[in-house]
């Protein structure tokens, strides 16, 4: 099997393909600390690609509640619980945080779905390490949230008040969750029919129709669940990243790449996406100035779900910073720490770049400061804050200016009808 | 009666299931006729061609088998119902035998005959053992519900309690008959021997009034020979013997008298200071007398009420 | 083999497990909702609104183990410091058209 370099875990890994990669990469950054799960993107997308007949249980865009929820129920669960059995006790992370962008949350010492593949599978086409979810699996999208079970020996009747339900003991959190188009897509590796490909322009993932045969490898073997197989044309169907608008062929925007519709459905602002420079080997070029590797790479803000997988995955989450860590850790890799220090403690350009989610539909492809003076000193939760009141511009494919955002103190204005008032 | 008739959806996600346990070249035979089936361009044409596949390698894997030999078994049943169509379950609740249709009591005078309605997973019908146990439960409810002698009603009688009492009821309904009938499949050798703890564990759960009699009552409905409608009703309206048709007061919380499955069995969780309250409006209750959940939270709400304010200052 | 309802102690049949948190833990998932909305543009009343309604299950479990006085505190203090100031978006003058996102200020140039 050849080998291929993954940054995220900072070593080489086995993958069934020679290393291929775009010129650059559709990649988001979701803040879990804003979400508060009201489904807007959930139901951008099902209006928009997954409403016909067939596509019922499919929900591309899904947000769950952990640590309870997941669609299909158990996803992350179930995974992680094949991983440590293929390789008990050694899925561990190890070596220190590289300054560079090959390694920057130490080394994994554990295996990949693809290598405890190798391990523990025999069949010649099982070069990933999945399963297949059953039906009942993929009947609720936030099971335990949206559907509390009934209480033990009272059958199809769900309890009214939940309390069947332990009381969530101060945290719990919303994972809104899309394909993350990875760099080595599990999808792609395990598809008989190669029926899968990543687009060299911008990495999205995208599966034939015309190929497709209905084999469901893809289904068994995508770590996140988010290839979804559709029984009335007997294809798998998975996210398409919204890819028209990605490409700028929205009438919208008049040719500038467009954020995908859950994005801009975003009513939190939790959401920004972008299409970051890939380099040779993979990672992330340089590019200082894109928000996306601003957080990812510079503020180190923003994480990869579940990188123990070994895919890539290139959508990146800022922790939620109530939730206690060891559950991060898992979820989010051993950068969660350092992650969450700099969001709670943010620095002068990180609240800037934060002042840049949800302004636009547009996809932002640079950002500059204009530095203006500074307006507060004081202290936050125990820790000291200071706000300038810096220009932040966003400009779009072509270089040129999409908006730009300042700080202003609100001024009050009194009423005519009321002198008196303020 | 017909012939046995499979839902086209069930058939399908069992060959595919199936097939991960079919041998190399016998799987790649599947895949190779299949993949054909894609390049049939008129759509119903390849729906038909897709549908005779997928029943042609039902029959082949024999998935159908455990089922047919279930069926064949129950042949007097047979002579009741005007056919047995088997359709796809989501989850395993769903999973069962019923009659739709004509009710039994035509069907056992002969005006009309109801139809077999067996709703299975695609994934049970891979597992013989346990889906033969299923079906020789689930067709007994059917064969109760046909037999005279067992005088079965589609509807169980209305409480004057409303639809709470009347889920109580049809909850305990069922574990009664889920009991007799395991106990009878028990004494003829086909459910394995645990099934008697399973039944007694829900049992017990559902007569938590019963208390020390539970066991013993237990016991005589698992080894009951001829159970009957009525015989099942009387008990679930009344587990203690209580002679009235409503639910008996075993059922009820002491406080706010609502039917209830079963009264909170932990009223020490109460604090000094709600139990207070409580006492203020109930003199004459005592712990040992449970309440129901409800009233459990509006006491710790009300206490909480008057906590509160003074947090707040 | 047991076919009908799902055995208690089957890990794979969980109702919910109940993961702990300390006053740490709740204190900071106050101070998070409260930081997220005041820069989100809520005001104070707003923010306490959603920690009092029940459904709003995270903030409101912090204000019952934390109480109305110290979440109070907590959402001032957030509110001092992400209140005091209004996000102004411009566009650059090519955006007419564009639907404007909710909760900030936007000038055309």
């Amino acid at each position: 099997m050849p080998t291929v370099k993954n940054w995220q875990l900072g070593r080489n890994m086995d993958y069934p393909y020679d290393a291929r990669y775009p010129s650059r990469q559709f990649a988001f950054v979701f803040n879990i600390n804003r979400c508060i799960a009201c489904q807007s993107c959930t139901m951008a997308c099902k209006s928009t690609w997954t409403f016909s007949k067939g596509q019922e249980h499919m929900w591309w865009a899904n947000v769950e509640t952990k640590p309870y929820g997941g669609y299909p129920q158990w996803w992350d669960a179930k995974i992680l619980a094949k991983l440590e059995e293929a390789n008990p006790d050694g899925q561990v992370w190890g070596g220190k945080p590289a300054d560079g962008r090959f390694g920057p949350y130490g080394t994994f010492e554990g295996q990949t779905i693809f290598e405890a593949a190798q391990r523990t599978l025999t069949s010649d086409s099982a070069r990933v390490l999945g399963y297949l979810p059953t039906d009942e699996e993929w009947n609720s999208p936030n099971i335990y949230e949206d559907n509390p079970v009934g209480k033990r020996g009272v059958r199809n009747k769900l309890d009214e008040t939940g309390e069947q339900l332990p009381v969530h003991n101060t945290w719990f959190f919303y994972l809104a969750r899309i394909c993350n188009h990875c760099s080595y897509p599990a999808c792609l590796a395990a598809c008989p029919r190669k029926a899968i490909y990543k687009r060299p322009e911008d990495g999205i993932v995208l599966l034939d129709q015309a190929e497709c045969r209905g084999y469901r490898k893809c289904v068994e073997a995508c770590p996140y669940k988010k290839s979804m197989y559709r029984g009335n044309t007997r294809t798998s169907e998975k996210c398409i990243a919204c890819y028209p608008r990605v490409e700028g062929t929205d009438p919208e925007t008049g040719g500038e790449p467009m954020e995908t519709r859950c994005m801009a459905a975003c009513i939190g602002q939790i959401r920004m996406q972008g299409l970051v420079q890939v380099a040779e080997d993979g990672s992330w070029a340089e590019d200082r100035y894109h928000p996306l590797y601003f957080l990812v790479h510079v503020a180190k803000v923003a994480l990869p779900l579940y990188p123990q997988f070994g895919t890539q995955p290139n959508g990146y989450y800022i922790p939620p910073r109530w939730v206690p860590r060891a559950y991060l850790r898992q979820m989010f890799g051993p950068g969660v720490d350092r992650a969450i220090e700099n969001y709670a403690s943010p620095s002068r350009e990180l609240l800037a770049v934060l002042q840049l989610f949800r302004r636009s539909n547009r996809i932002i492809y640079k950002y500059e400061i204009q530095e203006g003076p500074k307006i507060y000193e004081g202290s936050l939760h125990g820790r000291k804050v200071e706000l300038y009141n810096d220009t932040v511009i966003a400009f779009g494919k072509t270089g040129r200016e999409i908006f730009r955002t300042t700080i202003e103190e609100p001024i009050h204005v009194r009423s005519n009808a009321h002198a008196n008032s303020i | 009666m017909s012939a046995i008739t499979y839902a086209p959806d069930l058939v399908e996600e069992a060959v595919l299931l199936a097939e991960r346990t079919l041998a190399a070249a016998n799987a790649r035979t599947f895949r190779r006729e299949r993949n054909r089936v894609y390049d049939v361009a008129e759509p119903d044409q390849r729906e038909a061609d897709f549908r005779a596949l997928h029943l042609k390698w039902f029959a082949r894997l024999g998935l159908h088998q455990v089922i047919e030999q279930a069926v064949a078994a129950r042949a007097r049943l047979l002579d009741h119902v005007s056919g047995c169509r088997v359709s796809r379950a989501l989850t395993g609740r769903e999973e069962g035998a019923d009659l739709i249709g004509p009710s039994p009591a035509t069907a056992r005078t002969g005006e009309g005959q109801p139809v077999l309605a067996l709703r299975l997973r695609p994934a049970s019908l891979l597992a013989p053992e346990p889906l033969a146990t299923l079906l020789a439960h689930e067709l007994t409810h059917v064969a109760d519900m046909l037999d005279p002698a067992f005088k079965y009603e589609r509807t169980l009688p209305a409480s004057d309690d409303g639809p709470s009492a009347d889920n109580i009821l049809r909850d305990r309904y069922r574990v009664l008959w889920d009991v007799t009938i395991d106990g009878r499949l028990s004494q003829s050798g086909v459910a394995d021997g645990r099934m008697r703890e399973v039944r007694r564990r829900e049992f017990a759960a559902t007569f938590a009034m019963l208390g020390g009699e539970g066991p013993r009552l237990f016991d005589e409905w698992f080894d009951r020979v001829q159970p009957t409608h009525p015989a099942l009703v009387a008990f679930a309206q009344a587990p203690n013997g209580n002679a009235r048709t409503n639910m008996d007061d075993s059922g009820r919380c002491p406080l706010c008298r609502f039917p209830v499955a079963a009264l909170d069995s932990r009223p020490e969780r109460l604090s000094a200071a709600a139990r207070a309250i409580l006492r203020a409006d109930f003199p004459a209750w005592r712990p040992e007398q449970g309440l129901c959940a409800q009233c459990l939270d509006l006491y710790e709400a009300r206490q909480d009420e008057i906590v509160a304010p003074r947090a707040i200052g | 083999m047991p076919y009908d309802d799902p055995e208690p102690e089957d890990p794979q049949e969980l109702v919910g497990v109940e993961l702990p948190g300390d006053e740490a833990v709740t204190r900071e998932m106050a101070a998070a909702f409260a930081d997220e909305f005041a820069q989100l543009g809520f005001t104070r009343a707003q923010i306490l609104a959603l920690y009092r309604e029940a459904e709003y299950s995270g903030a409101h479990q912090a204000w019952r183990l934390l109480g109305e006085d110290e979440v109070a505190r907590i959402v001032d203090e957030s509110v001092g410091v992400w209140g005091r100031f209004t996000c102004i978006v411009t566009d650059s003058p090519d955006r007419d058209g564009e639907p404007e996102p909710l909760r900030f200020i936007r000038r055309r140039s």
